[in-house]
């Protein structure tokens, strides 16, 4: 379980005989438990803490005050640090600030390498972890030539590699095209069917987190409140606070009620689709 | 990514790049420092020679020799004039040819130079496009290991140096693209006039170095968070044995540079 107690976390920390005039924390007061095999997404504006939230997750950042721990490890205890960051991992935004390697296979070695995967066994565990992410690459592939979402795909795959029991996109797909966006969102959910992990996912799509167990709200840095999506899609005006937009499917259902048409408020996308080809 | 992807290795599995990356290292040397010592222009001739024979074994593009040569034009043609022309010395056999008076001494020091500037870039460029930065990487690490024991940074240097390759085309394209923001806003590098093309220089490197401080940034984020603490704990991704061709490649290395004394 991942335990997140009263964190306050300011990135320059104000002295203690300096005012704080003009010093946010980029998170202040949280409190948050995560499950093992839950899915969790982080939404909210940019700036308001979900990123933040996710480094300290991974032992990147450390917090100013209160306390984050990981299957019991505290990330602020250096000794534990290579065990917080092998149980949580990170897709970050951009794929390619974060691939190391040449090759796809060099990528994908390069973590495996750091955790001190047995030698022998690190070319079957790349193998492995392109194939589960269904890349269509050998592992001599140079990382250019692949395109955008090939790139998260690999990025993807060299955190499965490190078999993490927690993994955290941080707005993974904010880089891709729709198309390529659709598809690493499938493949992920594809992935999730054969390795069961927690996920954490960090968005400002509502419609890739629909399926989510919990939505939690980030505002200036707070939690603003968190629910399953269904609860929190009914609350139109609290997600415009905190800069989201409905999914078009729930706005449309929400502009057909207006004019009297008698739509639920839960409306899905498939939903829909079968009420539209039945009015016609 | 077409057009900067020759800067890098790509594999063609060619028998350089079975080479053992010590060995390649260690060779790369010592033909280094033949090249650098050799006052022979036969020998010079053979060796650089012997580079662009290499150079087709190693499945590199002509293309990609030729125009690596005729980058090097600039210091070609200065380092001829320097030597025929500026360093003549009293008692050379001079040549006159038209307004132009060199010494023929000069010439043939200066196809030396030439040579021996065309020869550490060919070499170096071999190196450079027959081996993945992570092995040559790994192979600098091993060579230099025993520098570890006075606890110099070995792994960490090695470590930067394989990732400078890595970016290296990268961070060409991004010129290139602030190049063409920079021309589509009326400003840049084309310009006439040296100083108005200086003044254009600035607003491109600006943003070029702004860039890279971001992505090194955002790299070694991405690097710890993949459990990445320098070489303590880490699997060696590859091992590596000599072979009977590392051992060849050594040998002939050895004879090479033995050569210069002996001819």
């Amino acid at each position: 379980m991942i335990d997140i107690r009263d964190t306050t976390f300011y990135y320059n920390a104000p002295q203690e005989d300096e005012e704080d005039a003009g010093r946010r924390p980029a998170l202040s007061h949280i409190s948050l438990n995560i499950v093992p095999g839950e899915f969790v997404a982080f939404l909210g504006r940019n700036g308001s803490g979900k990123s933040s939230l996710s480094r300290l997750l991974n032992g990147i950042e450390l917090p100013t005050e209160g306390t984050v721990s990981v299957e019991g490890h505290v990330t602020s205890d250096k000794a534990a640090l290579r065990s917080v960051r092998r149980a949580v991992q990170i897709v970050f935004q951009n794929p390619e600030n974060q691939q190391v390697g040449i090759t796809v296979g060099e990528d994908i070695s390069f973590g495996l390498s750091n955790i001190g995967w047995p030698q022998h066994d690190i070319a079957d565990r790349v193998a492995w972890a392109i194939k589960l992410v269904g890349l269509d690459a050998d592992e001599d592939r140079p990382v250019m030539n692949l395109s955008g979402g090939e790139k998260q795909k690999l990025a993807l795959a060299a955190v499965l590699a490190l078999a993490p029991r927690y993994l955290i996109l941080d707005e993974a797909t904010s880089m891709l095209d729709p198309v390529a966006r659709r598809q690493f969102v499938a493949t992920l959910h594809e992935v999730r069917k054969q390795y069961s992990f927690t996920l954490i996912y960090i968005t400002h799509h509502l419609e890739e987190v629909t399926n989510a167990d919990r939505w939690v709200l980030f505002q200036s840095g707070k939690v603003v409140t968190s629910g399953t999506p269904d609860e929190l899609m009914e609350n139109t005006g609290l997600l415009q606070s905190c800069g989201l937009e409905l999914p078009y499917y729930r706005t449309l259902a929400g502009l057909l009620r207006e004019q009297g048409i008698p739509v639920s408020a839960a409306l899905n996308e498939r939903e829909l689709r079968e009420l539209l080809c039945k009015s016609g | 990514m077409a057009g900067t992807s020759f800067l890098l290795y790509q594999k063609r599995n060619s028998w350089l790049e079975r080479w053992d990356p010590r060995m390649k290292i260690i060779a790369v040397l010592l033909f280094g420092a033949a090249l650098l010592l050799t006052h022979s222009l036969g020998l010079k001739t053979a060796q650089l020679l012997l580079l662009i024979v290499l150079w087709g074994v190693a499945k590199l593009s002509w293309r990609v020799l030729v125009f690596t040569l005729l980058s090097l034009s600039i210091f070609f043609a200065s380092t001829m004039i320097y030597q025929s022309v500026l360093t003549a010395v009293p008692g050379e056999d001079m040549i006159t040819w038209g307004w132009l008076t060199f010494s023929a001494q000069g010439v043939i020091r200066g196809v030396m130079m030439c040579e021996q500037i065309a020869g550490i870039v060919l070499l170096l460029a071999l190196l450079v496009r027959t081996t993945s930065p992570i092995v040559l990487a790994e192979g600098l690490e091993m060579l230099l290991k025993p520098l570890k024991k006075w606890r110099l940074p070995v792994h960490e240097a090695v470590m930067m140096f394989s990732i400078a390759l890595r970016f290296l085309p990268i961070l060409i394209e991004e010129f290139d693209k602030i190049r063409k923001a920079q021309l589509a806003r009326g400003g840049g590098f084309h310009r006439k006039g040296v100083a108005s093309r200086f003044r254009g220089v600035l607003p491109m490197l600006m943003p070029l170095f702004v860039m890279s401080i971001i992505r090194a940034k955002d790299l070694a984020v991405a690097m710890e968070s993949r459990c990445y603490q320098g070489d303590e704990g880490r699997t060696p991704i590859r091992i590596y044995r000599l072979q009977r061709s590392d051992y060849a490649v050594f040998s002939f290395s050895i004879v090479n540079l033995a050569a210069i004394f002996v001819l």
